[in-house]
């Protein structure tokens, strides 16, 4: 039951930052539900509905993004893997300064995995679609990871702040 | 679930993804990715709009300083534009009446000097121009001045060598031997009054005159040609008593926006 609604989520939440959120300004436009999702899924320890995630997400940015099918797909899955094994190796704990830190890297994984992208279109005489020498760039990915960082922890205190408001409203026999 | 059946879900779930992209790559997706698409495409629509409408709404406050300098440069803008409209008017009407004495200048049997209107009267009450052609240019006292068409608006009245003062119909000094146009070719005198408008008196009672009849100069005078237009007749005031009566004419050039006159050769 969980899976069919992760996959639920990651599609209603991906369309909504496509065709909702791409229109809004920076920091809005920057958020990427995908790479929210898949930390949390991590953070979690529910490596599926992260692998679901970037499975549901990226085929959707896919079939509306600028690179070519299957893309977005395997940079999310990258996101996912980077993930586990800064969870399981390198983060002791899953607090929300380590749930941070690991949105922040899932961002740059993404990030060098589009510029890498965009750096072998180059290399094959293709024109790029981020990849410039502007300092702007950089700027995009401190701000990207900010805001999904920032997204990540707020969306946990939302959760636990109704988690503790409504709990005995609607388990109240536990 | 275990730890294994998990990690196991996780490796079906990235080979899933795998051999979706390998039957995008053989075209066998095509059709459900279009259905999809298809399916989606109303929602997102609906979200753009609203999205764009949201962010609209909540930017305005913050696009107030903008607006501003926006205002402000369409506001120069703008009057540069009334500027130049103003500017290309004045160059149309200029333009129409360059184009009315060129007719004249076509007609005429000897080309006419042509002076362009210096000044007009200062004093109120008197309606005269000043001319940038004098007695070196061939202007001689008491010829008409023709605007437009072929249209008597007055005559010299000064002379200087390279100047000239013409005195308009409608000041009160002016007089002009005129006729009307109709059966039985009364005769006149036309003449101005304060500035401001046109007479024709000393048309004796038994004449039939209606508005509308056109006026011209009835060439008694040596120096004015008979039949130049000088205007129409727009009402007739008769008195008891006096044995002519008179007639208000109406001008067919506004003497006021005057730029460009012939003067007929000697």
């Amino acid at each position: 039951m969980r899976w069919i609604l992760t996959i639920l989520a990651a599609a209603a939440l991906t369309v909504f930052q496509i065709a909702f959120l791409s229109w809004m300004p920076a920091p809005f436009s920057l958020l990427s539900f995908a790479v929210i999702g898949i930390s949390i899924s991590v953070a979690a320890e529910r490596p599926l509905e992260g692998a679901l995630w970037a499975f549901v997400a990226g085929v959707l940015l896919d079939m509306h993004g600028l690179y070519g099918f299957g893309t977005r797909t395997a940079l999310l899955f990258l996101v996912f893997a980077v993930q586990r094994v800064l969870f399981s190796r390198v983060l002791t704990n899953a607090s929300k300064s380590a749930l941070f830190l690991l949105t922040l890297a899932g961002v740059a994984a993404e990030f060098v995995g589009l510029m890498a992208i965009d750096g072998m279109r180059v290399v094959f005489g293709g024109t790029p679609y981020l990849l410039s020498f502007e300092p702007d760039i950089f700027y995009r990915l401190i701000g990207s990871a900010l805001a999904n960082g920032l997204a990540v922890v707020l969306c946990l205190y939302a959760v636990n702040a109704f988690r503790r408001r409504f709990e005995s409203v609607f388990i109240p026999h536990r | 679930m275990t730890p294994a059946t998990r990690s196991r879900l996780v490796i079906v779930t990235g080979a899933a993804a795998v051999l979706l992209f390998f039957l995008h790559l053989l075209g066998a997706t095509a059709n459900a990715e279009a259905w999809i698409l298809r399916g989606l495409s109303r929602p997102e629509t609906k979200l753009s709009e609203a999205a764009r409408s949201f962010r609209d709404a909540v930017g305005a406050p913050f696009k107030v300083n903008e607006t501003r300098k926006e205002n402000e440069v369409l506001r120069i803008e703008r009057d540069r534009l009334m500027t130049e409209v103003a500017l290309l008017r004045e160059i149309e009407a200029e333009n129409g009446e360059l184009r009315s004495v060129l007719n004249y200048v076509k007609q005429a049997e000897k080309a006419p000097i042509l002076a362009h209107v210096l000044a007009s009267s200062p004093e109120a009450g008197t309606h005269t121009i000043l001319l940038d052609k004098g007695s070196d240019d061939g202007v001689r006292m008491d010829v008409p001045i023709i605007a437009g068409d072929g249209i008597v608006i007055g005559k010299i009245f000064k002379l200087e060598k390279t100047t000239s003062l013409a005195l308009l119909l409608t000041d009160s000094r002016s007089r002009l031997g005129v006729s009307i146009q109709n059966a039985a070719k009364t005769q006149g005198i036309a003449q101005g009054k304060r500035g401001l408008s046109l007479e024709m008196r000393l048309i004796p009672q038994n004449e039939e005159i209606i508005a509308g009849n056109l006026v011209v100069t009835s060439g008694i005078e040596p120096l004015v040609p008979r039949g130049l237009v000088v205007g129409t007749v727009r009402d007739v005031e008769t008195e008891e008593r006096n044995p002519f009566k008179t007639a208000t004419l109406l001008t067919p050039v506004s003497y006021d926006d005057l730029t460009l006159v012939a003067i007929p050769a000697p």
